[in-house]
């Protein structure tokens, strides 16, 4: 069973159309993350799911019962949907035993102790149970909003830039824990970001929003290998497009690197090049190759990220930081022209 | 880096000291005198606690109680409808729930017992034409009549607390309550109310204070209550120490009500940062909105429709240029005193809120605090305080102190007093809302002269210019200590009317209390321009 | 504090000379033109400051020896007397003053002289009152006359008066019966007396206890209100309940000559006929012509041995008396 389903959803505002014709499902214990620029519309996609606000076409169904159309929304406190807020919305006037008994309204007595007890050892925050959110560092708050969603018992979670507001290191400390209580209690969520390693760590799948329209959506892997268009590519990180010119001689797609022979695509105007890490070596074999220039290094830690430069293509790769002699100012690479995808703007 | 606070912050400190001690004193002066005084003739006293005591203790009690419910009802009311609910008409609602504050009880007073007592016209009017005795229904010298007329005065601070309140907490806590089962009513009176317990405490203590410190007012109804036990104790029985114990027992009541507050406050010290943006939750049914129609209208009608229609043919007959300009210099002195006082008093206040801010202690909090005391004590007392300190000091120092700049001096100090309160709630509770993180990280940036300029003052802009306005505002209205305190040829509006309203001459008083109405209304323009551009740099 | 001292320096000037200053509870448009007339007679110039008796008291008590006051106007005889108690005031020696200011209307020990009278009397509806009806201040408080009466606040310091007179004569416990009954009697407790009048004119009620001037004022103002004046114990020893207006010289005073030749001026026939008709009051000085309107009103009888400083000492008493009735 799908735990939502969303069909042709527009929302429109003031004759502005944040939303157009999106389409996905979730199943159950699927972890969506939905990834866009500012103002592509996924604050009001998941108010449009949360029931916050209305739709002006299409539908939102969950659990095969009709909760959002163009002329009915069901009341948010209806649906079965949490909510988790970068601000943590921590109830502050409430200690976080209070804040979660507050999910477990309607339950006897004895069921909310013991539910209470049982989400704050998931995010092991027990001794903090008679603690006000205030005396709480911002992890500590996350955490208890996220035990709370999961001792409402709704079977979605919504989660709007959750870990924006933590550092680096709580931040991955974070994500591994939410997928894992996730997965464990099989709570579908839909995941909203801006960090496409967020996403990469989190969801199942991605979507990729932009202008309100769904550009892609499919597991980070296949997003990754398999960009749609540029869009798509640029916004996963990649720096790796190389515009492609149509030679009609050779009947194929070329750059000073390398030409890939194919049968002219009527795709679009423009024509790009996507490289993803696996199609450039380092290793010596029978691939073209081609001198690159460093123009600059970023250490990672485990790995290196190259600036390299031919003519005027620019690139980046990512290796492993034995594998490269640093001293190189000059580096050979060899191109993997299957791996190579040629794709739209 | 480590931080040598006892040598820091040493003029923070003695700053509060100072202010601290200009207010209280007078205030243990007058409680000194009270307990350790020499009573003339004790018997006095003895027939005020037997005769007068239990009567003015319960008009007293029910007064507060009724005026307390009732505004509380209307500003809560008001602020829900133009915060939380998408009504069409918030923007007019929002002006007239801001309006009253431009009337001074004792105008307001004399307006409604001008309309309904026996003799006026519209009472004639339906006895003579309809036989209808209208004071069966309305009897205008009831606690809950007069409850009322000071509601419609007084609500405006609840409404402008409770509004900060709901628009300071953003929408996610009400989306998170909903989305955990919680219906909107459920929501707001589970998690909105609740977290806007400090400023319904905060606006409940001013509508108290106001109240039980109210002369101007009562006397128009000849409604007996402490301030007007005190003043006949005094005035009229000649024993200035059962007037100094009046007043101490007032003041205790309205210690009582300020400590009451400041516990129940004192346990919120949440910042609500409100990032989000708001969309009004509660959609109005066509019931509610008729009723939210309704209770505009009624605004319109009783506070501006019925004053200016009073007013105006009260004035008519005395409207031409000459009294016009027979008013003008009163009118002239009500500015200035005015805009003076709000002036010393925001800046005393912002420094204040800053010393306290830096020295980041509960006890340094609760002593500034203190200065909001003032609040408690009614005009009058405070005057004669004020005099008596201030004249004792100036007798040490010599006789060349002009004694008129002398008077105007205690006269801005004991307004100051009086007035702080108001600063204080305003100016703190934007405040509040800083979190300390960012004084912690200026700290390291600025010395505290810089801070206060660079960082405090332009974030706190809206509470700052917001409390000037309001202690103009009060300032302007001010009657007793204005009365008592004011130097030759500095007669104010509110002295003018008092004059004429205690010999019932409504006709005479009518002007003034037009021209204080206008200049209010003015001051309460500029608050709302510059609330609206001060949201748009947001 | 020291802070205050450079802020009040700011603030120094030098008064100038040939200026009295009064205190006064009278109103200033009742005041003015009284002083503005002598500023022109004598181009003495006047700096006033209007307020409450109690309030000006306690100014003069507080300010002490450097206080910039002169002379202290006020209304009612209790106010004068305890003026009169507070070691505030200095006892006038003027031939001129004793001369033209009767004995029961000033202070026994010339502390301070009345300028102008005013009655506490009875004002009544004509159609609702039938002739023979009224005839004393004591009658009111029968029961014939239940909810037919207006009377005004016992705040006010005239019903205080009135009331101590009557103890004075009447003794304390017929007093208090008498005001009891006037509160049996009354439909309402207005805050002043216009109010009261207006209770009359409008059929609140058929009768009123006010002072003489709020009838005249009204009456001015709109000829065809139909209420009439009556003089009650014209046939007794309390007679009509007379109050007074009165200065006396501040015993700080820095220009104590001028002073009294202000009051003694003041005396006269000139300016107590301009004094007392501003108000449509009695002159205190019984050579004096009345205003015309006053005039009309008729002549009365009241007790002559009773001085004002009376109604002041027993002030205190009064008021525990109405108190103690209830009277609000």
């Amino acid at each position: 069973m799908n735990i939502l389903q969303v069909s042709n959803l527009i929302h429109k505002y003031d004759k502005e159309t944040i939303l157009n014709d999106m389409n996905f499902t979730l199943k159950k214990g699927e972890i969506l993350c939905v990834l866009g620029p500012s103002g592509c519309g996924k604050t009001t996609l998941l108010n449009c799911i949360s029931g916050f606000v209305d739709i002006t076409g299409g539908k939102i169904t969950c659990k095969e019962q009709v909760v959002s159309e163009s002329n009915f929304t069901m009341p948010p406190e209806k649906r079965n949907v949490s909510l988790v807020f970068q601000d943590y919305a921590l109830f502050p006037h409430m200690s976080v035993k209070k804040n979660i008994q507050f999910a477990l309204r309607n339950k006897p007595k004895n069921y909310q102790e013991e539910k209470i007890v049982e989400v704050l050892k998931m995010v092991g925050l027990l001794e903090k149970i008679k603690n006000y959110p205030h005396e709480l560092s911002g992890g500590e708050q996350q955490r208890v909003a996220i035990a709370r969603s999961i001792a409402s018992g709704n079977d979605l979670l919504l989660l709007d830039e959750p870990f924006s507001n933590l550092d680096p290191n709580l931040r991955q400390e974070l994500r591994s824990e939410l997928r894992n209580l996730l997965k464990k209690n099989e709570i579908s969520a839909i995941f909203i970001t801006h960090d496409q390693y967020e996403a990469f760590d989190m969801a199942d799948r991605i979507a990729v929003l932009n202008k309100g329209k769904i550009e892609q959506i499919d597991s980070p892997r296949e997003l990754y290998q398999n960009p749609k268009n540029t869009f798509v590519a640029n916004f996963l990180g990649s720096k790796n497009l190389i515009k492609a010119i149509y030679d009609e001689n050779t009947s194929a797609y070329t750059c000073p690197l390398f030409s890939i022979p194919r049968e002219r695509i009527e795709m679009s105007e423009e024509v790009y090049f996507y490289l993803p890490n696996d199609a450039i070596q380092l290793k010596e074999s029978d691939f073209i190759n081609h001198d690159f220039e460093v123009l600059g290094e970023h250490f990672r830690g485990d790995n290196l990220e190259l600036e390299i430069k031919f003519r005027d293509i620019e690139m980046s790769i990512s290796r492993p930081a034995y594998a490269v002699n640093i001293r190189d100012k000059l580096l050979k690479l060899y191109f993997n022209t299957d791996l190579i995808k040629i794709i739209p703007v | 880096m480590k931080f040598n606070t006892n040598k820091q912050f040493a003029f923070q400190k003695i700053f509060i000291l100072a202010v601290c001690t200009v207010v209280i004193l007078p205030f243990l002066a007058l409680l000194f005198r009270a307990i350790f005084g020499l009573d003339s003739d004790p018997s006095v006293w003895i027939h005020v606690t037997r005769n007068v005591i239990p009567n003015i203790l319960s008009n007293t009690f029910s007064l507060a109680l009724y005026t307390s419910l009732f505004s509380i009802l209307m500003g809560t009311y008001s602020a829900w409808l133009v915060t939380l609910s998408d009504f069409k008409y918030k923007k007019i609602l929002h002006i007239c729930s801001i309006l009253p504050l431009i009337y001074p009880l004792y105008v307001m007073s004399f307006i409604y017992v001008g309309l309904f007592e026996y003799s006026a016209p519209t009472m004639t009017f339906f006895r003579n034409e309809w036989g209808i005795n209208l004071k069966q229904f309305i009897d205008i010298k009831s606690v809950t009549s007069i409850s009322l007329i000071f509601s419609l005065c007084l609500h405006p601070y609840v409404y402008l607390l409770l509004k900060q309140a709901f628009e300071g907490q953003g929408d996610h806590l009400f989306k998170v309550s909903r989305s955990l089962g919680y219906t909107k009513v459920e929501s707001f009176l589970k998690i909105t109310l609740p977290l806007a317990k400090p400023w319904i405490f905060g606006s409940l203590a001013i509508i108290l204070m106001e109240t039980l410190a109210d002369f101007g007012g009562v006397s128009v109804f000849n409604f007996d209550t402490f301030t007007t036990a005190i003043y006949e104790s005094w005035t009229g029985m000649f024993s200035f120490i059962t007037a100094t114990k009046l007043s101490a027992i007032l003041i205790f009541f309205a210690l009582l009500v300020l400590g009451a507050e400041a516990k129940l406050t004192s346990k919120q010290k949440f910042f609500i940062k409100s990032k989000s943006g708001f969309v009004a939750p509660f959609e109005l049914s066509q019931l509610f909105k008729s009723m939210a129609l309704i209770w505009l209208l009624l605004l319109i009608v009783t506070t501006i429709f019925i004053p200016s229609y009073q007013l105006f043919s009260w004035c008519k007959d005395n409207l031409d240029l000459q009294s016009l300009l027979n008013n003008y210099p009163y009118f002239y002195n009500t500015v200035r005193l005015a805009f003076i006082t709000a002036l010393v008093t925001t800046i005393v206040t912002t420094l204040l809120a800053s010393s306290s801010r830096f020295l980041k202690s509960v006890n340094w909090e609760r002593l500034t605090k203190l200065t909001t005391l003032g609040y408690a004590i009614p005009g009058s007392i405070i005057a004669v305080a004020v005099f008596g300190l201030f004249t004792k000091i100036k007798i040490s120092l010599g006789d060349f102190i002009n004694q008129n700049s002398f008077l105007y001096f205690i006269l801005v100090v004991g307004l100051m007093t009086r007035f702080l309160s108001i600063s204080y709630k305003n100016i703190f509770s934007s405040f509040k809302r800083i979190s300390p993180n960012l004084d912690k990280a200026a700290a390291l940036l600025a010395k505290p002269s810089v801070i206060i300029f660079k960082i405090h003052i332009p974030l706190i802009k809206s509470g700052i210019i917001s409390g000037f306005l309001m202690v103009l505002i009060e300032v302007m209205k001010e009657m007793p200590m204005t009365l008592m305190l004011r130097p030759f040829g500095k007669d104010t509006l509110s002295v003018k009317i008092y004059e004429f309203t205690s010999e019932g001459d409504w006709e005479r008083a009518a002007i003034p209390a037009l021209l204080i109405v206008l200049a209010g209304f003015i001051s309460i323009v500029i608050m709302t321009v510059v609330e609206k551009i001060g949201s748009k740099t947001k | 504090m020291k802070f205050l001292i450079p802020f009040l320096v700011l603030f120094s000037s030098v008064a100038s000379a040939k200026t009295l200053t009064i205190y006064t509870s009278r109103k200033e448009h009742l005041i003015k033109p009284i002083l503005d007339l002598y500023t022109k007679e004598t181009g003495v110039k006047f700096n006033y400051t209007t307020n409450k008796d109690g309030a000006l008291i306690q100014r003069l008590k507080a300010e002490g020896s450097s206080t910039p006051a002169d002379l202290l106007f006020t209304v009612d005889g209790g106010n004068l007397w305890y003026a009169s108690t507070q070691n505030i005031l200095e006892p006038i020696n003027s031939q001129i003053l004793d001369k033209n200011i009767p004995a029961s209307f000033k202070d026994p020990k010339n502390l301070w002289f009345a300028f102008s009278l005013r009655a506490r009397t009875i004002v009544y509806n004509p159609k609702t009152v039938k002739k023979g009806e009224l005839s004393t201040y004591e009658d009111l408080a029968t029961s014939k006359w239940k909810g037919r009466l207006c009377l005004r606040t016992s705040k006010k310091v005239y019903n205080q008066s009135l009331v101590a007179e009557l103890i004075d004569t009447l003794g304390r416990k017929k007093a208090k019966k008498v005001v009891a009954g006037w509160v049996a009697n009354t439909v309402d407790i207005f805050s002043n007396d216009t109010s009261a009048i207006k209770g009359v004119i409008s059929g609140q009620c058929d009768a009123a206890i006010v002072n003489t001037y709020y009838y005249g004022r009204l009456l001015k103002k709109d000829p065809s209100i139909g209420v009439k004046i009556f003089w009650p114990n014209q046939n007794d020893k309390l007679g009509v309940h007379i109050n007074v207006s009165g200065a006396g010289l501040l015993k700080y005073s820095k220009n104590k000559k001028e002073s009294k030749k202000f009051l003694e001026w003041l005396s006269g026939g000139k300016a107590q006929a301009l004094f007392a008709s501003l108000n449509l009051e009695y002159p205190a000085n019984p050579s004096v012509d009345l205003d015309p309107l006053v005039k009309s009103w008729g002549t009365f009888k009241y007790n002559k041995e009773f001085n004002l400083s009376k109604a002041g000492m027993l002030q205190k008493d009064a008021i525990k008396l109405m108190h103690e009735v209830q009277y609000k």
